[in-house]
């Protein structure tokens, strides 16, 4: 007997790497990442109907992941953003342009920045519109709708987000 | 921050950076691209310092393949039906979900608008769809069902051969707790059985037994009753103890208070 859920439980399993190498960036703990990549395929299949096959399974997973990670985040308190980029930058937060120092980032003067580091102080968005589509070779069409905006939106994130990576990781690539 | 100048196709081009560095730039237009950067003092460093960093991502964020265990979890969730802990926990958010599910689980069945107050998050047309299958499914198993059953030895029969409940044990009754009324049910696609006591002041209780599989009871929350530590959950006025025992979940339900409660359970628990 066919079902809504069919296409998720035959062929969401060839996505399991890419979820699961985006969500051990997202949560940075193997237990955690596993447990967010386990529900985002049972996400998935409660909500089957509202994929449409034939359209992006990937990028549709993706999403839920992104999403279900921002929602844990949000519950438990634990935004840690060192940079808020608010849109044109803001006056007594460092937007592009404006970076601290390399090495001597907010709150952690004096240390050496590794990507891994590096990524992470990036704003959420900034972090995994990079991460999808270098990490995960994802195009900006899919990023766009993993994040739930538009394309040129995307373009300008992935732009601003390898400004700020290339400053943080002056040193590091030296 | 003073640089290079920028002439008036530099803006086109380097809003044209990210199609390039993620190869959705072909042919000509990703030829004049990378043309007018070799030649500009503003775009050609800008586009090396974006493709250096890019391609610092690829070599050094790299890509973890998913573990043996989680691939086997993930694929045995996908090959089998949910569930109903499972479909239960899926209306709920995300933290503490078992314990909600578990806590939930008799308490769905018996109180309808809680049911779909928690349910509000599906599809509407999806919980009549369900809940209309789930109705049919029932009907259909209550053919077979008989008003009064011979024995007992029949009615664990007919649960294990049409129900597919391994049921070994079933507390049919004394003095002070009656057995009422046992029929045939399916919450969210599952068969399963609810059996329904009355004490001798009236009150009543409701024991759902039903395949456990998947269904995680938490740690918390837990009753000590003799040796026995049920799971137990207040909902909708009700208090609950829900358990396991080998592939079956049971969860009892009822107004009463935790004691009164515990030693239905009891019963329940050391029946023959």
């Amino acid at each position: 007997m066919s079902g809504p859920d069919d296409p998720i439980r035959s062929e969401a399993i060839r996505h399991l790497d890419s979820l699961y190498a985006l969500a051990r960036w997202l949560v940075r703990d193997s237990r955690e990442a596993e447990e967010l990549v386990q529900e985002t395929f049972l996400r998935a299949l409660r909500y089957a109907h509202t994929f449409t096959p034939g359209t992006n399974l990937r990028a549709w997973m993706l999403q839920i992941m992104r999403n279900l990670h921002l929602t844990a985040r949000k519950e438990r308190g634990r935004d840690h953003a060192l940079f808020a980029v608010p849109a044109g930058g803001a006056e007594g937060g460092p937007g592009p342009g404006q970076l601290n120092p390399i090495g001597t980032p907010v709150g952690d003067e004096g240390s050496a920045l590794d990507l891994s580091a590096a990524l992470h102080r990036l704003p959420e968005e900034f972090q995994t519109a990079v991460l999808l589509a270098d990490l995960l070779g994802c195009s900006m069409a899919e990023v766009a709708l993993i994040q739930g905006c538009a394309v040129g939106t995307v373009k300008s994130r992935l732009f601003r987000a390898r400004g700020m990576l290339r400053e943080m990781l002056k040193d590091y690539r030296s | 921050m003073s640089g290079p100048r920028t002439r008036p196709e530099c803006r086109a081009v380097q809003a044209l950076v990210p199609d390039l560095l993620t190869g959705e730039l072909e042919g000509e237009v990703a030829e004049a691209v990378e043309g007018h950067a070799t030649s500009c003092p503003a775009c050609g460093p800008l586009l090396a310092a974006h493709r250096e960093v890019r391609d610092l991502v690829r070599a050094h964020a790299s890509r973890v393949a998913a573990p043996a265990s989680l691939r086997e979890r993930v694929e045995r969730l996908l090959a089998r039906r949910p569930s109903l802990g499972g479909r239960l926990a899926g209306l709920l958010p995300t933290p503490g979900r078992a314990a909600l599910a578990a806590a939930l689980l008799t308490a769905l069945l018996l109180a309808p608008s809680l049911y779909f107050l928690l349910a509000r998050r599906a599809e509407p047309i999806q919980l009549l769809t369900q809940a209309s299958l789930a109705e049919h499914s029932r009907a259909a198993l209550s053919r077979g069902w008989r008003a009064e059953w011979p024995d007992r030895g029949a009615l664990l029969g007919y649960l294990r051969e049409t129900l597919g409940l391994p049921l070994e044990r079933l507390f049919v009754g004394d003095p002070d707790l009656e057995l009422l009324e046992v029929y045939p049910s399916v919450v969210m696609g599952e068969k399963g059985v609810a059996i329904l006591y009355r004490d001798r002041t009236g009150r009543t209780s409701t024991l759902l037994v039903l395949p456990g599989r998947g269904l995680e009871i938490p740690a918390r929350n837990r009753m000590q009753i003799e040796t026995f530590r049920p799971y137990l959950a207040r909902a909708d006025r009700h208090n609950l103890l829900i358990w396991k025992q080998g592939d079956l979940a049971y969860s009892l339900v009822s107004e009463q208070e935790e004691a009164a409660l515990a030693r239905v359970y009891l019963k329940i628990r050391k029946a023959p």
